[in-house]
């Protein structure tokens, strides 16, 4: 691995080679304004890449320094709660069934079969519910591997962007800058989504959300005497349940949806600001 | 009519035709802006300006023209880095993406590391895969993750199995109990284990992606390398054109072939910089180990991989053997990664017992339910890798002699052998002063007589273990010398099969002081079952069980994290960074942005 001193001494280096490349232009007898544009803008240019190399290191020693302290910047652990979650509220789905498998254990004669009819239009009620939250799981997953990827190769590749900045006449400056936005964006981004999620779906979490939804009824609805008031009740609450967390559930991916899309703009928006390196001296040649 | 063949345009397009057709038509537009230039035109005219940009564009384009021999002179300077030759720099991008060129009489480890690779070989084939390189890594996870997932069926039936058979020894109230603990932790376990698998599900949708990412590089390489000369002289052809009418894309062929042409053999530098931490081989290697461990502890849970024997004393007072007869007893281990074990060997001393690796101590041993003084060949002990193997040598054999005499023996008028044991656990601050000084053992009974000849007080206790079928009577003789005292008999503990007795002694300090007990043997009925259950909360039987085997969730991540850098790495580096520069080069040229 290439340490952050090998980083500085690169961009240095470019940076010098700028600052001479443009003196040089400066300096040749020439009546030609082409030359004194470009060799005034390189020497510019290689000032922009050192006080931009600086900044870099000033963000990275605050990050690994006092920022680090602060648990907002990890978002992976809100990920595993997440998904941990989603086991939980996919178990709690399911306890009516263990319920029911459990009272019919208790009778004297063998309610097997009618068990797993009763079973199996309980599955087809709640399948798009589990398949909504595998879904979301994979929302999740997805999330999880870009949040890894870019918090073990956001300073390599921010620094290496640096680098690129500094090569003269600008030609490094188009890949420089996506190669410094989009990690710098993501990482100081992600771990905003909890925050994002909660405001856009009114619930942070997604237990807390589920427990706004009347899930937890069906722990309830089970004490009921009467069988045929207890199969209205799970109809009823099945439907209301169902539109509920399915709203919820939608939400949620939506929500991370939207939020990667604000970063992935936020970071062209900064990619196209550090790559606007059109040369105008240049261009005008 | 015929038109124009592909050799006749070959020919046209090679570069020395194009070279010199480049140079002529930088010659027209020279001569051309000379003239302009030097037309007698007073005063600021655009037509003399005109002349002068096309004089100038002249001399850019000569020197763009001879940009031509730029990437050869880069390669070389690559070449210092480690290849001779631009080819030699290919040939190592081409296997590092696993994609060799494996010409006949190539012997390179990557080009004879299959089967497959030495027909390659044999036909002088390249652009196929090698066994090694991104290819290989990335098809040699499809093997981990299918053993991994094979691995958490194991311990999921593993755990269906458990609860069925705690079901089943359950009396019918708690059965219920058990279906519905049951219901709710396999439910968990599956959900749990399908969002495990969610694990893989990218692994399996990065790796088909990756195998064919790799393919694109490796076209885009291949056809960089065999016409970037016709691709450049071409840009400087487009570029050199009078009046500027071709300059933004031959600025951005140039830009494009001279950046790719350069930088592809630099991609495997960049992924190997950047994934220094990242290391493909030892992670499957980890991934590897812990399934070997966790196939070992599925297949040998219920298996033995160590023996456990506890005796009784082989010797009688004075040294005389005498049969010795095993029986019941219970042995506390703690260690490994969990807290304590209670085991119950069976009638012959001897439990076969399956332990996972770890450092284990003996903390006890109880003679039926009492605890008594012990020696062994090992009381510490060390289960390996090794001991766990289903190919393992020889079992690992523990014996313990515990302080205990225990008899085997027939009485008379009954044909039936009973065990009789009867165990000692002195203690006080002088209990080694007492000794058993002999033992009488007949048709009716056994004996013991205890002496002290030290003038110092000691206490002593010994117990007697009575099955249930066995009708006795003790006989207790402290009478001489005075100041001996014996207690009566106190119940310690009951079992099904029997109960245990003990008494006592203690002497007051006068030098020679005995006393005798005795018991009668009276009757034997038939030998009952003996209930002994073990206590081990890490047992795979207990559902609460913390050592369960389970692959290491952190391997998987970082597998999953490898292939994220494979799969992205090497695309930021041609479609970002190549592709950027290639952007900023022609727009240095004055070409137009391809961004």
């Amino acid at each position: 691995m290439i340490t952050t001193t090998a980083y500085a001494l690169m961009t240095f280096l470019l940076a010098y080679a700028s600052f001479m490349i443009g003196i040089l232009l400066l300096s040749i007898p020439a009546p030609s304004t082409w030359m004194r544009q470009a060799g005034f803008e390189l020497v510019a240019d290689s000032y922009a890449a050192v006080f931009l190399f600086t900044i870099i290191v000033a963000l990275y020693t605050a990050t690994s320094g006092v920022l680090s302290f602060s648990t907002s910047l990890n978002s992976a652990a809100w990920i595993q709660v997440e998904k941990l979650e989603v086991v939980a509220v996919q178990t709690e789905i399911n306890v009516p069934k263990n319920i029911l498998e459990a009272i019919a254990g208790l009778a004297p004669i063998n309610l097997e079969p009618l068990v797993s009819t009763i079973e199996s239009m309980y599955d087809i009620a709640v399948g798009p519910m589990s398949q909504m939250l595998m879904t979301y799981a994979l929302t999740l997953v997805g999330l999880e591997y870009v949040n890894t990827f870019v918090n073990t190769y956001l300073w390599q590749l921010v620094f290496l962007g640096c680098v690129f900045w500094a090569v003269p006449s600008r030609i490094g400056r188009v890949a420089a800058g996506w190669m410094i936005s989009f990690p710098l964006v993501f990482y100081f981004g992600l771990p905003q989504m909890r925050a994002f999620l909660g405001w856009f779906t009114g619930y942070p979490d997604l237990v807390m959300a589920v427990n706004a939804a009347p899930i937890s009824n069906f722990l309830n609805i089970s004490t009921s005497a009467d069988i045929r008031t207890f199969a209205a009740t799970v109809a009823e609450h099945l439907l209301k349940v169902g539109s509920d967390f399915a709203g919820q559930i939608i939400l949620r991916i939506m929500g991370i949806s939207i939020f990667v899309l604000i970063l992935g703009l936020v970071a062209g928006g900064f990619a196209s600001l550090l790559s606007h390196a059109s040369s105008p001296a240049l261009e005008e040649a | 009519m015929d038109g124009t063949t592909a050799t006749e345009l070959g020919s046209f397009l090679a570069p020395p035709v194009l070279l010199s057709l480049g140079l002529s038509l930088i010659t027209v537009q020279l001569l051309i802006g000379w003239v302009m230039w030097s037309l007698p035109i007073p005063g600021r005219s655009k037509v003399k300006s005109f002349g002068r940009i096309l004089i100038e564009d002249s001399f850019v384009n000569v020197f763009v023209l001879s940009i031509f021999s730029v990437p050869n002179l880069a390669i070389r300077l690559i070449g210092e880095l480690g290849w001779g030759s631009a080819d030699a720099a290919y040939e190592n991008l081409y296997e590092f993406l696993g994609l060799g060129c494996c010409t006949a009489g190539n012997t390179s480890s990557a080009c004879l590391s299959n089967w497959f690779g030495e027909i390659i070989n044999r036909q002088g084939m390249c652009g196929v895969p090698t066994g090694a390189g991104l290819l290989g890594a990335a098809l040699a996870g499809y093997r981990y993750a299918f053993w991994n997932i094979i691995t958490w069926l194991f311990i999921f039936f593993a755990i269906v199995v458990a609860i069925t058979i705690i079901k089943g020894i359950l009396p019918f109230a708690l059965q219920t109990i058990a279906d519905f603990t049951g219901g709710i932790i396999t439910n968990f376990a599956s959900n749990y284990l399908a969002t495990l698998m969610l694990l893989l599900i990218p692994i399996f949708v990065m790796i088909p992606t990756i195998v064919y990412m790799i393919y694109v590089l490796y076209f885009l390489s291949k056809f960089i390398q065999v016409v970037w000369p016709a691709l450049l002289l071409l840009g400087g052809f487009l570029y050199g054109l009078p009046a500027r009418l071709g300059r933004k894309w031959g600025a951005v062929l140039i830009a494009v072939t001279m950046v790719m042409y350069v930088g592809l053999p630099l991609m495997p530098a960049f992924v190997n910089t950047m994934t220094s931490t990242q290391n493909a081989q030892s992670l499957l290697a980890n991934m590897q180990t812990d399934y070997n461990k966790i196939l070992s502890l599925v297949e040998q849970y219920g298996g033995t991989d160590i023996i456990f024997q506890v005796q009784p004393r082989q010797y009688g007072p004075g040294g005389d053997p005498y049969m010795a007869a095993p029986d019941y007893a219970r042995i506390q281990i703690s260690g490994g990664n969990a807290g304590d074990r209670y085991i119950w060997t069976d009638g012959h001393g001897l439990r076969g017992y399956f332990l996972p690796t770890g450092t284990y101590t003996i903390d006890a041993v109880w003679w039926h339910g009492v605890p008594v003084t012990f020696n062994g060949t090992q009381t510490t002990f060390t289960m390996t890798e090794d001991d766990i193997k289903a190919s393992k040598e020889s079992i690992k054999h523990i014996t313990l002699t515990a302080d205990v005499y225990s008899f085997r023996f027939s009485t008379s008028g009954n044909n039936g052998t009973i065990f009789f044991p009867v165990g000692f656990r002195m203690w006080g601050d002088a209990w080694s002063n007492v000794r058993v000084y002999s033992m009488q053992l007949d048709e009716q009974g056994v004996g013991f007589t205890f002496y002290t000849d030290s003038s110092l007080a000691a206490y002593y206790q010994f117990f007697m273990f009575a099955q249930q079928n066995i009708g006795f009577t003790d006989v207790l003789d402290g009478s001489a010398p005075l100041r001996t005292e014996l207690s009566n008999p106190h119940l310690q503990a009951e079992y099904t099969d029997g109960a245990v007795y003990w008494y006592r002694g203690v002497v007051f300090g006068l030098t020679g002081s005995y006393h005798t007990f005795r018991v009668n043997v009276n009757s034997i009925g038939p030998a009952p079952a003996p209930l002994m259950e073990d206590e081990d909360p890490y047992s795979l039987s207990n559902l609460q069980n913390p050592m369960l085997p389970k692959p290491n969730d952190q391997r998987m991540a970082d597998l999953g994290q490898y292939y994220a850098s494979i799969l992205i790495l090497p695309n930021i580096f041609v479609y970002i960074i190549l592709v950027g520069f290639s952007a900023g080069l022609a727009r240095m040229l004055k070409g137009r942005s391809i961004i």
